[in-house]
């Protein structure tokens, strides 16, 4: 039996059709607008623009409709109840809490990359070529985590690496004092499916959109703002930054947003983990937007 | 030392596939850097900053893909590229890419799609009747969406598929609902216990959706082409649907569907029926009720009508409970019309039906023909219109099926595209004859996608055409489909009227309303 487990709410009625497959996953385009619905299994779990399925064979499935209260997938019709909310929810500010638990964010981040780093792909490939000749952490795998090292960072051996690097902190600093300029400079920027500088833009309007929700209303200006520049003809990346512009996202991304305002470090760390295994970098890099977002624009005015 | 690359368009893979490959491109020996990106503006930027660029490169857009390599001589960067390439095509082939599982025979469809037991055809008309027959052979039911498919070939399809125990819907069958799944034009529909056989298209849309907004459901609807029901077929597929919905446990109400059937056909269904316990509805548009009565069966005078008493029935009620309801709603329909044919000026005298559905001509026609409308022209013409030997051109009380073959070849059909109808719906807003302009909107799966925004301007213009040359111009129209249909049967209706146009519940509602507009002008 096929069932819907969860659809998200900003999947818009329509029909579609299909764009891409990836393992566990299908992207569908709705014919007209153009947006982008992903059929995932429960493995990759809820989002704004996800239909969660159990039971369906993805890998024979070309066709998507979806009405009000049904979705049609292939051959089935599935009824489907209601939708999920994936907008972050209003929360209380505790500056000491929150300082504690970017703390937290921060290390299991650096962590996470020099885990990857470490036993990643790359690194094990490399090891006694050309990466040892260079005796350099060079790492596409460990995301964007060399923003958050207090120290300097590694140089890269690959000049695009360093020259990625290069920019992205470039357009990180630019963006942090308030010149919203740097969201250009990093929009499509580095390696995935989703560029590296999506994702982190992502996680920056959802910290904004999250300190907004906790009564920071100043910053709206600044999120619609960023909103704005972060266009993207990437149906992958428009999805991502519409839905984080209306501060809506990922489950493992909402869960930690919220943790980082509500909950002790433990907790923080176990949604930070679990967001950074979303794709190769993609939640990795989406959590240092957040990173970045809240610690820049905490005590921004009410 | 030198860069070689590579572009790749129309292709997706996963970050960790990317990155992957990026792994395999940067660990070949020999290789000096690379770079696996997507084609962004500031992407580009970074592989020409570090010496990775390519001048191809320049029109690769953000959605493609960059394979990019610096090596030290051309023999490695393109073996790196070729190990790469490797990565990317396995995953495809892992991930089961669309493109390589589309199957360009039937073979192949029936080899990817194991178990499968039904094909829905739809190829040139030439091809289509040998297709239709692997597909039967195969032991697959079939819906040919196809037209221009010879009879003898219709008919040898239909009894090999009677005698193998399969369907055979069409050719020219445009719409179905089988267990829920709706196939082709059709509607997003409640499922219940309300079972159709159809040879009328848009027929079977009217009746299924309105069923469903009244809050009953449908089992199945079986189309069978129209043609089924002609003499030289003999409604082979119109009887094997009734008896499948015979012996379908679902199904407790029956409603069959079409023109009027050959005489021959007819007595065949009333035998067919006459060994049925289910009650049976029929929308035999244009057929004296008293035949039908006579055959077992409850006729229905329009295609709302069936369907009212279809729900009515499955509710438990009498069929003449929705008859009753119908008559009352009708009495306010007529002072309705006589309202609208009183603010026409004296040289509006006609109305100008503008169909996407044949069936739906054909109700109004009827409707016309029950009031004695004289001069009534179609192009498709039942007995008592008259024929419109000029499609294109609209003569007296006009009733034209922009769906006929006259209007449709090399063209999208007009539930599909409205291009055409606006044109016209422009053209009778100029004639200073025209008096009222009917419309049917058909909705559901295959419909065009955003009727308000493509018709609403044509329906504007129209009226401030008529109204700049001090006429009133009134456009009504009927709009069927469901809340569930992807265009959202209420927020089109809501839209229409806010355009101007008058919205009825049915194409019975509007035509009645029409003919009686017809009626009154013609009294004047």
């Amino acid at each position: 039996m096929i069932e819907v487990l969860d659809i998200g709410d900003r999947v818009e009625t329509g029909t579609y059709r299909l764009h891409s497959r990836f393992h566990g996953a299908l992207a569908f385009v709705r014919n007209g607008s153009g947006s982008l619905v992903s059929v995932v299994d429960e493995t990759k779990g809820a989002g704004p623009v996800h239909i969660v399925v159990r039971g369906l064979d993805l890998s024979h499935t070309d066709f998507l409709a979806v009405a009000p209260h049904t979705v049609f997938l292939g051959c089935a019709a599935i009824p489907v109840e209601q939708r999920s909310d994936s907008r972050l929810q209003p929360v209380d500010l505790n500056a000491t809490r929150l300082k504690r638990n970017l703390g937290a964010l921060r290390e299991t981040l650096l962590s996470w990359s020099r885990n990857r780093s470490d036993r990643g792909p790359i690194q094990q490939a490399k090891s006694g070529t050309r990466a040892s000749r260079a005796g350099q952490g060079a790492r596409p795998t460990g995301g964007i985590a060399f923003l958050l090292h207090q120290h300097p960072a590694p140089i890269p051996s690959s000049a695009f690496e360093r020259e990625f690097a290069d920019r992205f902190r470039g357009g990180v600093e630019r963006l942090v004092s308030g010149d919203l300029e740097g969201a250009s400079a990093i929009l499509g920027l580095g390696p995935g499916l989703t560029p590296s500088g999506d994702d982190f833009l992502a996680g920056f309007l959802l910290g904004l959109y999250a300190l907004e929700a906790a009564g920071r209303a100043s910053l709206a200006p600044e999120r619609r703002a960023i909103g704005e520049m972060a266009r993207s003809r990437n149906p992958f990346s428009a999805a991502l930054l519409n839905c984080a512009a209306e501060g809506r996202c990922i489950e493992p991304a909402r869960s930690l947003i919220h943790s980082l305002f509500a909950d002790s470090e433990p907790t923080v760390i176990r949604h930070a983990r679990r967001l950074a295994a979303v794709g190769a970098s993609s939640g990795a890099d989406l959590a240092t937007g957040v990173y970045f977002a809240l610690k820049s624009r905490q005590g921004a005015g009410t | 030392m030198i860069v070689e690359g590579e572009i790749r368009t129309g292709m997706y893979f996963d970050s960790v596939t990317l990155m992957l490959a990026a792994r395999d491109l940067n660990t070949a020996t020999g290789v000096l850097d690379a770079a696996v990106v997507m084609g962004t503006k500031e992407n580009k930027s970074i592989l020409k900053s570090a010496g990775l660029w390519l001048d191809a490169f320049d029109g690769a857009g953000e959605t493609d893909l960059l394979l990019a390599v610096r090596a030290n001589d051309a023999a490695i960067a393109a073996a790196a590229l070729r190990t790469g390439a490797e990565r990317l095509n396995q995953r495809r082939a892992a991930s089961g890419a669309a493109e390589d599982r589309r199957p360009v025979s039937l073979a192949g469809a029936i080899e990817t799609l194991p178990g499968a037991n039904f094909a829905l055809i739809s190829v040139a008309g030439r091809y289509a009747a040998d297709l239709a027959m692997q597909a039967l052979d195969a032991g697959l039911h079939v819906m040919l969406f196809s037209d221009n498919v010879p009879l003898a070939r219709e008919i040898e399809l239909k009894q090999l598929a009677q005698a193998k125990g399969l369907l055979m819907m069409g050719p020219d069958c445009g719409t179905a609902i089988l267990n829920g799944v709706p196939l082709a034009f059709a509607n997003v529909v409640a499922r219940g216990d309300i079972g159709i056989v159809a040879a009328a298209g848009t027929g079977l849309q009217e009746i299924s959706s309105i069923v469903s907004n009244r809050g009953a459901g449908i089992s199945q609807a079986i189309g069978t082409g129209g043609r089924d029901v002609k003499r030289e077929v003999g409604g082979i597929m119109f009887l094997e649907g009734i008896r499948a919905l015979r012996e379908d446990p679902l199904t407790r109400v029956m409603v069959l569907v079409s023109k009027p059937p050959h005489e021959s056909v007819l007595r065949r269904i009333g035998q067919a029926a006459a060994e049925i316990e289910k009650p049976i509805v029929t929308a035999f548009l244009g057929i004296d009720p008293n035949i039908v009565t006579e055959l077992g069966m409850t006729p229905a005078a329009t295609l709302e009508e069936a369907a009212l008493m279809a729900a009515a029935l499955s509710a438990g009620q009498k069929a003449e409970a929705a008859t009753a309801a119908l008559r009352a709603r009708d009495c306010a329909i007529e002072q309705e019309a006589i309202e609208c044919a009183a603010q026409a000026g004296p040289g509006q005298k006609y109305i100008r039906g503008l169909y996407s559905g044949g069936t739906f001509c054909a109700e109004a026609q009827i409707l016309c023909r029950e009031l004695n409308i004289a001069g009534v022209y179609s192009n498709v013409p039942i007995p008592g219109s008259c024929p419109l030997e000029d499609p294109w051109k609209s003569r007296g009380h006009a009733l034209i099926d922009l769906g006929d073959d006259a209007f449709t070849v090399g063209r999208p059909h007009p539930m599909i595209d409205y291009s055409l109808r606006n044109r016209r719906i422009l053209e009778e807003a100029n004639a200073a004859e025209t008096a009222l302009i009917l419309l049917d909107v058909v909705l559901g799966y295959g419909s065009n996608p955003n009727p308000v925004g493509e018709l609403s301007p044509a329906i504007r213009e129209a009226i401030r055409t008529a109204d700049r040359a001090g006429r009133r111009l009134t456009i009504a129209c009927s709009v069927t489909g469901t809340p569930q249909d992807p265009q959202d049967q209420p927020k089109v209706a809501a839209g229409l009227q806010s355009a101007g146009a008058s919205v009825f519940p049915s194409n019975a509602a509007v035509s009645r309303f029409a003919a009686h507009v017809a009626h009154t002008l013609g009294g004047r």
